[in-house]
């Protein structure tokens, strides 16, 4: 759309100018600035360059406690930061101003435990330490000693173990003169960023160098182009609406009427939908309508081709796919149990499939139309994607990878 | 950050005055969804900042469609005092669009007037960008047919 046509099209919204913009921005900014969070407006009121800068340093300075870096000076605006520093069986050395006392516990498998203390000195240097005591082989313990407040020096921690511990334990305690203070861990703010994400993934076919990324995981990128509509309008649309009937349910009512037969079809193996389908692709469902083709109930799925496998459509062509069963009102079905009501037919359907739904198709050509139907009519045709496999959606057990579908395909076709 | 802020306000006010159909309810409706949102727990998420704008502003259009009384008739009579040729083209694309249902003629509000990208509008809405974009163009063709010429829109 070109400028003058989103124009035009501002014009007959006709949506008048808002009155109080300015005024209402300005309040809010005030608003926002007198809130208790003065670093957090400050950091990010920062030109992107200082702001990155400015993390890093921070995390330098975190990395350095831990790593046992030396002066480290607090630049005074940000003196309600924190950090962690962990405790561990190995030897730091941290010389704050005030004493304190670090425990260090290890809990080997065995369930003894071997008790080192330690003598920690420093400003403001009481530490929170989490203590889990471990026991059996499997338990892990992370310890991690907090620091408040302006951090110098090295810290000394004395550690000894009488087994390879599996898990270690560290305890702090208060020492009568000494002041302890909690700390709190803060979350550095992080910088306003914008995460794009992209998946690509190895097509099987040569086909254009903008391919599409993987669908199932959709990035931010928009879609790269259209294609051809190839896309059928159904003689009819069925709604869904009233109680819905199933036959079974109406054959009660019929009364000396025989239950319907099943036809206890074998499904189709992979390799013999593969070998003999004139379309399998990967396609999203835009649009599902209920109709009725040379008097059978169909599932009419206009779907767009994501990735085709195999077969004369394009990256984006839309096309239509029948599916058996449906649904039609019982107005003209059975008006006489309850024409406001809605008549199904699964068609040997397990699902109805729904708007932005993914599926691998195995379609035929339908012989009336443009349209397609499904391999065998049913979801027996169609794979859905979990945890890295496709499964036949019908049989539901029966996986595949994409890689071995696109390699049989190859092999078959 | 201020001519930032501007803008979303008034992409914002657009929404709630397509819903509301009154310049002050839609105003009022656009400051309370702001005060909301920063006072709201994802306000550090910057990245969804439009996202959450655009489903404050939607709740609050609801709450205050549920809060009215049945007699009362929020439109605002539009004041068309262009001249010309225009003026007949915008009365047809006015009225088209106007046939349109109300969620059809919201999202060529927030895709083409208030530009919002498909990832943003899909968050809002839902659906994959394709369906959406799919539905962006049965509404222009839908549209186009409306209005009986081709390139108008």
């Amino acid at each position: 759309m070109n400028n003058k046509e989103r124009e035009a099209l501002e014009r007959a919204f006709d949506i008048p100018e808002p009155e109080k913009c300015n005024e209402f921005i300005e309040e809010l900014l005030k608003k926002e600035n007198t809130k208790k969070r003065p670093g957090i407006v400050l950091f990010q009121r920062m030109p992107a360059v200082l702001r990155y800068s400015l993390a890093a340093c921070l995390v330098i300075a975190v990395i350095g406690i831990i790593g046992n870096i030396g002066d480290l000076t607090d630049t005074g605006k940000y003196r309600k930061n924190e950090e962690t520093a962990s405790v561990n069986s190995e030897t730091t050395t941290y010389t704050p101003e005030e004493e304190s006392t670090i425990e260090t516990t290890s809990a080997p498998p065995q369930d003894s435990y071997t008790t080192t203390i330690s003598t920690v000195s420093g400003v403001n240097a009481n530490t929170t330490v989490t203590t889990v005591k471990g026991g059996g082989s499997k338990n892990t313990v992370t310890s991690t000693a907090k620091v408040t407040g302006k951090v110098r020096g090295t810290s000394t921690v004395h550690g000894r173990t009488t087994h390879p511990a599996r898990t270690t334990a560290a305890k702090t305690t208060k020492k009568p003169s000494g002041i302890v203070t909690t700390a709190k861990a803060t979350r550095i703010p992080p910088a306003r960023t914008t995460i794009v994400t992209t998946i690509t993934r190895n097509n099987v076919t040569t086909a254009a160098s903008d391919k599409p990324t993987d669908p199932l995981v959709p990035s931010v990128i928009e879609p790269a182009g259209t294609g051809g509509d190839h896309t059928v309008e159904p003689p009819v649309r069925y709604d869904i609406k009233g109680r819905i009937y199933t036959e079974d349910q109406l054959s009660n009512n019929k009364g000396t009427e025989d239950p319907p037969v099943t036809d206890g079809d074998v499904p189709p193996s992979l390799d013999n939908m593969i070998r003999h389908s004139d379309l399998i692709l990967l396609a999203e469902v835009d649009e599902v309508i209920f109709t009725k083709i040379n008097g059978k109930l169909t599932t009419q799925e206009n779907v767009t081709i994501m990735e085709p496998y195999y077969g004369d459509m394009n990256y984006y062509d839309r096309i239509s796919v029948y599916a058996d069963g449906g649904y039609m009102p019982m107005s003209e079905y059975r008006p006489d149990i309850d024409p406001n009501g809605t008549y199904y037919e699964p068609g040997g359907n397990t699902t109805i499939a729904k708007e932005g739904d993914y599926y691998i198709y195995f379609l035929v050509k339908d012989n009336n139309s443009e349209a397609y139907r499904l391999f065998d009519g049913t979801d027996n045709s169609k794979f859905v994607y979990r945890n890295g496999m496709y499964y036949c959606v019908g049989r539901g057990r029966d996986s595949v990878s994409l890689q071995e579908l696109r390699d049989r395909i190859n092999d078959l076709k | 950050m201020s001519a930032d802020l501007q803008d979303k306000y008034k992409k914002i006010y657009r929404y709630c005055y397509l819903r509301v159909k009154n310049r002050e309810t839609a105003e009022d409706i656009t400051q309370e969804t702001f005060l909301r949102f920063i006072e709201h727990p994802e306000y550090k998420g910057l990245d969804k900042e439009l996202q959450l704008l655009y489903t404050i502003a939607g709740n609050l259009c609801l709450d205050h469609f549920r809060s009215q009384s049945p007699d009362e008739l929020p439109e605002d009579i539009p004041d068309r005092s262009a001249d010309g040729d225009k003026l007949v083209d915008d009365i047809s694309l006015h009225d088209a669009l106007n046939k349109l249902p109300p969620e059809d003629r919201e999202l060529i509000l927030l895709r083409y007037i208030n530009n919002e990208p498909l990832s943003v509008m899909s968050a809002i809405y839902g659906i994959s960008r394709f369906a959406l974009s799919r539905k962006l163009k049965r509404i222009l063709s839908a549209l186009r047919n409306e209005l009986g010429k081709e390139g108008t829109v």
